[in-house]
């Protein structure tokens, strides 16, 4: 039989534990749209010896299987997105469609010089020869600054997401510090939460595993091997970019004691993503346009070289030369020599034809479609086009990726946010269960204060 | 499946996120002037595009340079045009004059009228065309093509592209005009000896035959000139038809189907506008639920 301490005991129990369900539910409710929240429960038990019910510590619903694959595919989604605009920018600088690029521009010099072959003793003609090759050479400097700016913006964003990264990864080793030595309960689902979200979007930017230790901590490294953070140690990322003619992206890991290794496996992620776009296509890219501008330059040089201008000179260059293959699309000038003189274009091959002959003309525009013009053995149009063609390749793999893996993120939080979000309508219910229980703990308060007076009456 | 706000707020970003994007996709296609603005729209419509582009361009310049051919032909045809009727009223003057009994004064006449007829051609044949060049001194365009000490010029020819693989002859050899002896304008000079009588000249009888050979040369000059404008004419129409293909298949690969995209962009619309509305009702009844 009961006693009234015990009959108290166990309503006071069942008050409380309403109160601790009840401020449960409403921190799960303020918490509803937090990135990285997962819902809490309050276990309820038996106390020991019949004294009524005992709220637990709150305990987050999380799911590190979710989690680890979402932060995986988050990687994968992270590196084919971040190529996509920097991909993008070089595609509409290599496009031809657009009637503007290297291509028409091509084209538009090769109509100047066959108009010339079929009147090589015009002025008119020749200047018309000499304003195309200006007008190459400024799309050849436009389109290469367009490139260059691709590339260069893959680099700073890189850069920028490294820092992210650092910055991440040192507020995860703190909080994982923080973690360790944190009460069990709100104070360490909170920390847990943060930390959650953290690692959500750092597995984005680099491509991450995490391992969970036994004393809360977490350890995180590339999907490569290389620890990102160990226990309260942060590893900070150095993005580095060589200098031509390399100019190649590369990484390496300064640990929180001064030791700096060598980034030898790729990374995934936005910085895995900008990195292959900056090795694979944007510095490529730029590189071979320099080739194509380069040697397109010198072979015209050459066979112009060995024609005859108007007045049966000959020797002349057509284009400056630059003094070598980098930048040189950026450098596709006219020489001193036909600069303003119409004339000494070389446009002959026989000095006694002059001015009438036109075979150097008919030669110099058939040069571009001409195989064996760049040391690769291809020709000016057909290196063009595979240029633009690798481009266009590697932005359509990074867009189909994306596309891919966006999908599968997209089911990924879908399933997460099932498993551990917050459901309003559940957390209605639980405070309407605890109200009552809340209630029904009065009501006993209440009848066993009624008893006691009751009692207390008869005893006078 | 438990149903979450976080759920629910990822369901209708991703569902907006789809309903948006198609309309803005189905939008940007009608709205495009081509099906294909960048590679990465279609690739292997792209790079027939880029080829056909290449292919019509250079039909564009073969064009061109059929122009300028066919101008310099016309104009080479007008002229010997011009120096075959001098030289037919040359031989209807060298036969009125071939009759004793014309006298010295009549000759002198004649003379006259030969040394006209003779410097209107010359004046003729060493104009500049466009005002640059001289026709008929094969390459040498730079010099008049008769000269007091005869005819100047060469024999070499300038072959231009006029077609796909097609190449033809743009200049006219002073031989193949005024004949490999300098005869069409050594004629006229004969003329005008043997009316004057000069000494030593060659008789009016003879001038017949030579005045005679002189226009045969112009006409065989005027024959070629004629076959080479038929080729030209003949190429300009199969490169026409040729271009015209091309620009058939250029405007079905770049066409913007309307027909095809107008009901996908109402589709889209309808499909953006439901999850709009979807959307609200969540929220409304999430709202709803906690109010309550």
């Amino acid at each position: 039989m009961s006693t009234i301490q015990q009959i108290l005991s166990q309503a006071t129990g069942g008050l409380n534990a309403g109160q601790t369900v009840v401020a449960n539910a409403s921190r799960n409710i303020a918490n509803v749209n937090t990135p990285g929240y997962a819902h809490e429960i309050v276990p309820l038990s038996a106390q020991y010896g019949g004294l009524g019910v005992l709220a637990g510590t709150p305990v987050a619903i999380r799911s590190a299987l979710l989690e680890r694959s979402l932060a995986t595919t988050q990687g994968r989604l992270g590196f084919h997105q971040s190529q996509l605009t920097h991909l993008s920018a070089a595609e509409q600088a290599t496009n031809d469609l657009d009637g503007i690029g290297i291509g028409p521009s091509l084209r538009d010099f090769e109509q100047a010089l066959s108009a010339a072959s079929a009147n090589p003793s015009s002025l008119n003609e020749r200047t018309q020869v000499l304003q195309s090759a200006n007008l190459l050479g400024s799309t050849f400097a436009s389109t290469r600054t367009q490139l260059v700016e691709a590339r260069d913006g893959a680099a700073a964003t890189a850069q920028a997401v490294a820092t992210s990264v650092n910055a991440i990864t040192s507020e995860i080793a703190a909080l994982n510090g923080r973690i360790r030595s944190a009460r069990p309960g709100d104070e360490s689902n909170s920390l847990i939460s943060r930390r959650s979200d953290l690692i959500s979007q750092l597995s984005g930017m680099v491509g991450i595993d995490v391992l969970s230790r036994g004393d809360g901590t977490v350890h995180i490294s590339t999907t490569g091997g290389r620890p990102l953070v160990e226990s309260t140690f942060p590893t900070a990322i150095q993005v580095e970019v060589a200098q031509p003619p390399q100019q190649q992206m590369s990484f390496s890991f300064v640990r929180s004691d001064g030791q700096v290794l060598e980034g030898k496996t790729a990374l995934g992620g936005e910085l895995g993503g900008l990195m292959e776009s900056y090795n694979e296509s944007l510095a490529p890219a730029v590189k071979r346009l320099d080739e194509i501008a380069y040697h397109m330059m010198e072979a015209f040089n050459i066979q112009h070289q060995s024609g005859y201008n108007l007045n049966g000179g000959t020797g002349f260059s057509f284009f400056e030369l630059p003094a070598s293959v980098d930048g040189a699309a950026g450098l596709m000038n006219l020489s001193n020599d036909v600069a303003g003189h119409p004339e000494n274009v070389a446009g002959a091959l026989d000095p006694t034809g002059v001015p009438g002959d036109n075979a150097n003309f008919q030669l110099l525009t058939d040069l571009f479609a001409q195989s064996g013009v760049l040391p690769d053995g291809s020709s000016v149009n057909l290196a063009w086009e595979k240029l633009g063609s690798d481009v266009t390749t590697a932005y359509l793999r990074a867009t189909s990726g994306a596309t891919l893996e966006q999908s599968s993120v997209d089911q990924l939080q879908n399933l997460l946010a099932s498993e551990t979000g917050v459901s309003i309508d559940e957390e209605l219910q639980r405070i309407a269960a605890a109200n009552t229980a809340i209630d029904a703990a009065s009501t006993v308060i209440q009848s066993v204060q009624e008893m006691t007076t009751t009692i207390l009456n008869l005893v006078q | 499946m438990r149903i979450t706000q976080s759920f629910l707020n990822n369901m209708v970003r991703i569902n907006s996120d789809r309903a948006s994007a198609a309309v803005v996709k189905t939008s940007a296609k009608l709205s495009a002037l081509s099906a294909v603005e960048q590679p990465s729209d279609d690739p292997v419509v792209a790079q027939r595009l880029n080829q056909l582009n290449k292919f019509d361009s250079r039909l564009e310049r073969l064009a061109g340079n059929r122009t300028r051919v066919e101008t310099d032909l016309k104009t080479a045809d007008g002229v010997l045009g011009s120096m075959h009727e001098m030289l037919v009223r040359a031989k209807e003057l060298a036969l009125s004059m071939n009759n004793d009994t014309l006298n010295a004064q009549d000759r002198a006449n004649g003379a006259q009228e030969a040394e006209g007829l003779l410097n209107q051609m010359m004046s003729l044949v060493n104009q500049r065309y466009d005002g640059e060049k001289y026709l008929f001194t094969g390459r040498a365009e730079n010099r008049p093509p008769q000269a007091a000490a005869g005819f100047q010029g060469d024999d070499g020819a300038r072959f231009v592209e006029v077609g796909p693989g097609a190449k033809i002859e743009a200049t006219l050899s002073g031989s193949t005009v005024f004949g490999s002896g300098n005869e069409v304008i050594k004629s006229l000079s004969d003329l005008i000896d043997a009316l004057k009588g000069t000494p030593g000249n060659i008789g009016l009888g003879q001038t017949l035959d030579d005045l005679d050979f002189a226009r045969q040369t112009v006409l065989l000059a005027r024959t070629e000139v004629g076959s080479r404008l038929n080729q030209l004419s003949e190429i300009a129409s199969v490169s026409d038809d040729v271009k015209t293909n091309i620009g058939l298949e250029k405007a079905n690969l770049m066409g913007v189907d309307v027909a095809k995209l107008a009901p996908e962009l109402t589709s889209a619309q309808t499909m953006l506008q439901t999850v709009v509305e979807t959307s609200k009702q969540l929220m409304a009844r999430v709202g709803h639920a906690w109010m309550s």
